[in-house]
């Protein structure tokens, strides 16, 4: 089941310091649509991520999940972080069990499943640092997403890939998740990235961050990254970049 | 080697015939036996009761603090200054010699599980609470795991410093055992004897180390390693 997702942070400050970095952050994603926030590094894209998946509780504000006000990690959510976080003593298969809550007979059976979903299904007995940078990500998406979350977050996950791999892996994921119909949210500063993936793109000022512009992707998916169509939005979204975010 | 006194050093074909001469007879498996018997006493129940503090302290802040204080004070003491108090509570038997190795491993296992479990990299702790798992697995399956290659350093550093202190301890008290016959052969200006034992030493210091050195590549397969140029 797919929940859309509401938050409205008042204020959030960093640890131990007054100093805001998201302030009046509010933003809606609509029930299963993918919806992409922009901003540049250090903006709190990641600690936005954070406070949604639960992780971090210490903000005045409100977020929900559905009917769920958040107050700390719950298995509706997944997250996928930018440093992957998987377990380099766990075997490829492990590391995607490690995500289910108990084990079932079934367990081994929905194992193989998502990692057959991302093609890895012959590197189940591999450990992690066997893989490459591609095949890793693709291992961090399907931990993610075996429990079905009825929300996914994803913290920049093609950002350490060469543009080969990212535009093969954005291909895999748009597929994936076409089928899935999870709700997603991404954080992202690659602007074709936002715009080939979302069906909304959002624009995070510096701090102290807010959503400051929203864009709607309304293209069918999959999507021709050089149509003319494609490169106009592409052309709104980093205009609005360069002259009100002041980036030259 | 006509030119050296045979009361101060052997000649290798002498000390050949004279080790066949130990293992035909019996002499160095007796030897070898007791020393790896106290070896193996002390090293594994003083490992294991290291690693088991180790874990608590590295693990809870209250154990830490409890126990923190006093441990660090006894760590840097060196082992040695323990074998005359040890001798005169358990006498010059066995136990003195186990207590003391097992002292010794005690303190290279905790120091080194505590810094293995200290350096866990907190963001996989942060995954695993995102998915709540029990602290049983917790532990099993991501701090132990993690804090290994400490451990097993911990584990062939207390092991060479626990054959070097059996042999301080065998020649200080006692009347068998690979460090007595080290001692007893100079004693009786018996080189060839002296050799035996230390070669005898040398060979099973080895085996001992490359067991253990098997047993981490065996826990820690997943690692890729960097194996010299």
């Amino acid at each position: 089941m797919s929940k859309s997702l509401k938050i409205n942070i008042v204020k959030k400050s960093y640890p131990n310091s007054r100093f805001h970095i998201l302030e009046d952050c509010c933003l809606d994603v609509k029930l299963k649509t993918f919806v992409t926030i922009l901003g540049s590094s250090g903006c709190g894209k990641s600690t936005l991520l954070r406070t949604i998946a639960g992780i971090d509780n210490d903000y005045d504000g409100e977020i929900w999940i559905g009917d769920r006000l958040v107050k700390g990690p719950s298995k509706e959510c997944s997250i996928v972080f930018q440093e992957l976080r998987l377990f380099p003593w766990m075997k490829v298969k492990d590391n995607v069990l490690f995500a289910l809550k108990k084990r079932k007979k079934t367990s081994e059976e929905e194992v193989v499943k998502i990692l057959k979903f991302f093609d890895l299904e012959n590197f189940g007995d591999l450990y992690p640092g066997d893989l490459s940078g591609g095949m890793s990500q693709k291992l961090a998406l399907a931990r993610a997403l075996i429990s079905v979350p009825d929300l996914l977050l994803l913290d920049e996950p093609f950002a350490a890939l060469d543009y080969m791999t990212k535009m093969r892996l954005q291909n895999e994921l748009i597929d994936n998740l076409n089928k899935l119909k999870t709700t997603v949210l991404m954080v992202t500063h690659d602007i074709e990235e936002a715009v080939f993936v979302s069906d909304k793109v959002m624009i995070m000022s510096r701090c102290p961050s807010k959503i400051v512009k929203s864009f709607e992707v309304n293209l069918p998916k999959p999507r021709d990254r050089s149509s003319k169509d494609f490169l106009i939005i592409y052309q709104k979204v980093l205009d609005y970049m360069l002259n009100v975010l002041n980036i030259k | 080697m006509g030119w050296l006194p045979q009361t101060l050093i052997a000649s290798p074909s002498q000390i050949v015939i004279d080790y066949w001469k130990f293992l035909a007879n019996g002499a160095l498996f007796k030897h070898s036996g007791i020393s790896l018997f106290r070896l193996l006493v002390g090293f594994i129940s003083g490992s294991l009761l290291g690693l088991i503090f180790g874990i608590g302290v590295g693990l809870s802040k209250f154990l830490n603090k409890l126990l923190s204080p006093l441990l660090q004070f006894l760590a840097p003491i060196p082992p040695i200054v323990w074998i005359p108090l040890l001798i005169i509570f358990f006498g010059i038997g066995e136990m003195s010699k186990i207590v003391l190795l097992m002292v010794a491993s005690f303190f290279v296992l905790f120091i080194n599980t505590v810094h293995g479990i200290r350096s866990v990299d907190n963001k996989l702790i942060e995954v695993a609470n995102i998915y709540k798992k029990s602290n049983y697995f917790l532990i099993t399956r991501i701090i132990i795991p993690s804090a290994l290659s400490n451990i097993f350093l911990g584990l062939r550093l207390a092991l060479g410093l626990s054959w070097i202190l059996l042999i301080a301890a065998e020649v200080v008290a006692s009347s068998k055992g690979l460090g007595w016959l080290i001692w007893d052969s100079r004693n009786f200006s018996r080189p060839d004897d002296m050799f035996v034992g230390i070669i005898t030493i040398g060979i099973l210091g080895k085996i001992t180390d490359q067991l253990l050195i098997k047993a981490e590549e065996h826990f820690t397969s997943w690692k890729i390693k960097f194996n010299g140029k």
